[in-house]
């Protein structure tokens, strides 16, 4: 009986404030949009506390008139659309009209903003315009948000760490500034300045303005174009790899989305280039007509759905593909002035006799035109999970109980799996082992009494020397550290160096002893003695990354990261040709590991084909 | 195209070229050689487009007849088979024919080959380096340079650069640098007649195929440069190398002019001594080893690793100057410079267990070997 209420204006907007607003990033990122949608081309965007205490977005766009600037707080009130058929066509970042009025409901606003004829200025507190008068008439909008979640204390207490806060907002800005190299913008915290780009509409610039100008440089362009679509921008050479796709920017008509399957496709384009869960750092520009990709799925306008999605797909990996396969292989053919006479003694005619008419000479390579990773690559890939025999495929998939298995803890994991119904007892002692041979130079072949058994050999080194420098690794001792003639000089984004500035305690401690050097690189003097040689970039590089990627990183974890990496490099790789002596050598070693079953990576070491396995295959027995 | 050669000749010729050939290579046809054949005599070519070398087998030398040409030609055939065919021939005449299609019959004793052929056409052409000789050096001494600073070049490709060694000509002198930024070895080559200014970037891997190459002559051999490429000519050979890009960083600035404490000490003892000391010393931990001075007579090399055991041997130095010291540091790259300097009396001066050290031969300036220490503590 009259218990429903239409909610008064304040509260409904507070509620929606929830899914707009959820932390100073989503401030920035309202209204920056909203500063881009006005037109402007030089954006400032200025932070105290990680924006809890401030946000100011200060643009040179159109600004409003008194009305519209006073209209701008209600609910859905927007310029941007104005009939359902405008849903479809959108091309601002904006639409919703509900940016404003959210983030008013739970701060403090002060809004001024010209048109360029008059100047308005707003007040607002919780959502209720508190004061308006008269402002300057420079055209543009100045907005400044203060006391975020300033009433809802809820709201308050979620809130992370201030470095945290902050290295969202950067990495957003990032973002802006790579979907719109021609504007310019500036991100300042507590007079900090954390981003600057000149809007010269280059993306290279902004590429070198954000992970360094090292970075940029290793950064090559691609482009395609179907019927419906366009694909643009640039993505790093296979040598450049991040551990997790946040490197990766997909913009489409403008706008930063997550779209996981287009993050998939370029990873697919990069195939054998890319080591196993590593990501390139890219840039990818799609455009479109606006009513192929609808944006009107969630409130924060992250989520796109796109159709004809599986050809924009193609095209993309397809561009990025072609790209790389450019960038790496290609020779860089010497052009040949033909201008000087050669000389003319016995060396020279013995040279003419032997050039060919043609024009071409042999072709220079740059260093990186060696793919690196693409044997590693091979390597990761080697070791089938499923430990079935791909040469015996039919017979083995009659006969599915007859699988070979990884053998020991393997495992372990999927108890539940009742496929493998055979007894497996887990705490079995690690077989007595005759070695047999090598297939491809990369399996050792090794029987017992109850059957036979593949072993990876790299898998298997890994393990072995994962636990020693496990051990290693433990022993406080990095003291011993090889002093260096020129420092390592390690490039990183600004919100990495950012955060990597709060992390230098935690890589001293495994040795490491990054120093700063300018806003966004670091060097290093001297390493720890136990790194390999010639591989002490990538070792710290690792490390910096697992500091980098995983928030909660702790000493002991960076030491097993290490030593992970450690065993890695320091192993035999497949194809790889070893003596009867190495092999039962690496097969002794490997009995005495503490986890012999299994590689650092969690992959299978060994596999267990039994004498039952074997007459089954055969159908000896039935 | 149709002539007959001496066997022993030809698989020389192949051997030196097939050094620059590898299996592995983006260019299918670079996995062959090239061999152009006129009256004058063969050349080979083989390259994996960072290097290349030709060689060139004369038709008569010294008044003996290596090679009877009957037609001209040019073909390309695949290196490895062509290779391992001339090696296992029964006689040592061979006769190769090529029809039309690049069909090669490889004729010897009572065998006969046929082998496809590729257009030799297709073969890329030599890099373009026209330039007028550098300056050129006797080839043993070429190979001393070499073998005294390409150990110290960096393994790693993180800074390309590192990976080659620096030669810069420059007031009548080349001065070779190699480093890694463990340590750097430098030399000093006085050379003639030369007023020009250059400075390269030489791969290390290209500067130890070409000390393979090289014969320990007397014989010049031509240095050729430019800004891409540098060409090594001795009498029959050929050897380009591309260069490596990049500023090379300016390491005369990093070289200790002064020191604090100086040992002087038989080089080939103290090699001896660090090589048994590095016994104990785990490869993980880079192998290092302590060195100590005993009052002005005396060093100590020694080694402790706790799970292993520890060693400490005593050595009799020639003169110790300066002040007491204890240092710590990796045995190879101990051992690696003393093997440069190569058995004399080497001078060792030191600047504190901190600092950067380095070692001369006593009795001449040419060679520096610089080590960069471990921190202990
Ligand atoms: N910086 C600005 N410059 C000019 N107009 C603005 C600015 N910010 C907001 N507005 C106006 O206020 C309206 C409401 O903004 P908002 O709540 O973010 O909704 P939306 O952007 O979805 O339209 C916009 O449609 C626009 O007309
Ligand atoms: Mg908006």
């Amino acid at each position: 009986m009259g218990r429903i209420r239409l909610m008064d204006e304040p509260l409904s907007n507070k509620i929606a404030a929830g899914e707009v607003v959820e932390r100073p990033a989503s401030v920035v990122k309202e209204l920056v949009e909203n500063a881009l949608d006005a037109g402007g081309m030089k954006i400032e965007v200025l932070l105290e506390e990680a924006g809890l205490l401030r946000v100011q977005v200060i643009d040179d766009g159109n600004g409003m008139d008194s009305e519209d600037a006073e209209l701008s707080f209600a609910r859905h009130a927007t310029s941007k659309i104005s009939n359902e058929h405008d849903l479809f066509r959108i091309r601002t970042l904006g639409f919703r009209g509900e940016a404003l009025a959210s983030i008013a409901s739970v701060s403090k606003v002060t809004l001024s903003t010209s048109d360029g004829t008059v100047g308005t200025r707003i007040q607002a507190d919780g959502g209720r315009i508190t004061g308006q008068s008269a402002a300057a008439l420079r055209k543009g909008t100045d907005i400044s948000v203060e006391q975020l979640f300033y009433n809802t204390p809820a709201r308050l207490k979620y809130m992370k760490t201030l470095q945290t806060e902050l290295g969202h907002i950067i990495d957003l800005m990032n973002r802006f500034a790579l979907s719109r190299p021609e504007v310019a913008f500036r991100l300042v915290h507590s007079g900090k300045v954390l981003l600057e780009t000149a809007g010269s509409g280059d993306i290279r610039r902004v590429l070198a303005d954000i992970y360094g100008v090292q970075t940029a440089r290793k950064m090559i362009p691609f482009e395609g174009a179907t019927h419906d679509y366009r694909v643009s921008g640039f993505i790093s050479l296979p040598e450049i790899t991040r551990a997790n796709k946040n490197y990766v920017s997909i913009f489409v008509n403008g706008r930063w989305v997550k779209h996981y399957a287009a993050v998939r496709a370029i990873q697919k384009a990069y195939h054998t280039y890319l080591p196993i869960e590593r990501y390139p750092i890219a840039v990818i520009r799609i455009e479109g007509d606006p009513y192929l990709t609808d944006v009107n799925v969630h409130p924060s306008k992250q989520q796109i759905r796109l159709s004809k999605e599986a050809e924009l797909l193609r095209l993309i990996e397809e561009a990025v593909k072609s790209a790389i396969r450019n960038a790496v292989k290609a020779p860089v053919i010497e052009k040949k002035p033909q201008q000087r006479q050669p000389r003319r003694d016995a060396q020279l005619e013995f040279w003419k006799a032997a050039s060919s008419p043609e024009e071409n000479s042999i072709p220079v390579q740059t260093p990186s035109d060696k793919p690196a990773g693409q044997v590693t690559g091979e390597v990761e890939q080697a070791p089938p999970s499923s430990g079935k025999l791909p040469s015996v495929g039919e017979t083995a998939s009659s006969y599915p109980e007859a699988e070979p298995e990884p053998v020991g803890g393997w495992s372990e994991g999927d108890t539940s799996d009742g496929e493998s119904g055979e007894l497996r007892e887990e705490a079995k002692p690690f077989p007595e082992l005759e070695v047999v041979g090598q297939v491809h130079g990369t399996y050792i072949v090794a029987q017992s009494k109850d059957g036979f058994y593949l072993i990876d050999q790299h898998a298997a080194q890994e393990r072995i020397k994962y636990e020693f420098y496990r051990e290693k690794a433990g022993e406080v001792d990095s003291s011993e550290r090889q002093t260096l003639l020129l420092p390592l000089t390690f490039h990183y984004s600004r919100d990495e160096a950012y955060r990597l500035r709060h992390s230098l305690d935690l890589l001293h401690s495994s040795g490491v002893f990054l120093e700063e050097f300018g806003d966004t690189s670091f060097i290093v003097r001297e390493h720890p003695a136990w790194f390999p040689e010639g591989a002490e970039q990538e070792t710290i590089e690792g490390l910096i990354e697992q500091v980098l990627t995983d928030r909660k990183t702790d000493v002991k974890k960076l030491r097993e990261e290490a030593a992970i990496m450690m065993s890695c490099k320091r192993s035999i790789k497949a194809n790889h040709f070893l003596q009867k002596h190495e092999m039962e050598r690496l097969l002794a070693d490997l009995k005495a590991a503490d986890q012999p079953y299994t590689c650092p990576h969690g992959r299978p070491v060994i596999i267990h084909f039994t004498s039952y396995d074997l007459e089954k295959m055969f159908k000896r027995v039935m | 195209m149709k002539f007959e050669i001496m066997r022993d000749r030809l698989l020389d010729g192949l051997s030196d070229v097939m050094k620059a050939v590898s299996s592995k290579t983006a260019i299918p046809i670079l996995t062959g050689v090239k061999m152009d054949v006129s009256a004058d005599g063969i050349s080979l070519t083989g390259s994996d487009s960072d290097i290349t070398i030709q060689t060139f087998i004369p038709a008569e030398e010294d008044g003996k007849e290596i090679l009877r040409v009957s037609e001209g030609g040019s073909i390309v055939l695949q290196a490895r088979v062509f290779g391992e065919i001339i090696r296992k021939l029964p006689t040592n005449e061979v006769e190769i024919e090529i029809n039309r299609n690049f069909q090669t019959h490889i004729r010897s004793g009572k065998s006969e080959f046929h082998l496809i052929g590729l257009d030799p056409l297709d073969y890329p052409q030599l890099p373009d380096v026209q330039e007028e000789e550098l300056f050129s050096i006797p080839a043993d001494l070429l190979k001393t340079i070499i073998r005294e600073t390409v150990f110290a070049v960096s393994t790693s490709e993180t800074r390309p650069v590192l990976t080659g060694v620096h030669w810069e000509v420059k007031d009548g002198e080349l001065v070779c640098v190699a480093t890694d930024s463990h340590r750097l070895a430098r030399r000093k080559t006085k050379l003639q007649s030369l007023q020009e200014e250059h400075s390269a970037v030489i791969p290390g891997r290209s500067l130890n195929e070409l000390n393979k190459i090289l014969h320990d002559s007397a014989d010049p051999v031509e240095v050729v440069m430019t800004s891409q490429q540098v060409l090594f000519k001795s009498r029959n050979i050929l050897f380009f190398s591309r260069l490596l890009e990049g500023n090379y960083p300016d390491t005369s600035r990093l070289i200790p002019s002064e020191h604090k404490t100086q040992v002087t000490v038989n080089g080939r003892a103290l090699l001896q001594a660090i090589d048994r000391a590095s016994l104990l010393a785990r490869e993980e931990r880079n192998n290092i080893v302590r060195f100590t001075t005993n009052g002005s007579e005396e060093v100590e090399v020694s080694s402790n690793s706790p799970e292993i055991g520890k060693v400490e041997e005593q050595l009799a130095a020639g003169a110790i100057e300066g002040e007491e010291l204890k240092i710590s540091f990796s045995a190879k790259f101990m051992m690696d410079a003393l093997k440069a300097i190569d058995g004399q009396d080497v001078v060792i001066q030191f600047t504190g267990a901190m600092r950067p050290f380095i070692l001369r031969s006593a009795l001449d300036d040419s060679i520096l070997q610089l080590i960069l220490p471990v921190r202990t503590y």
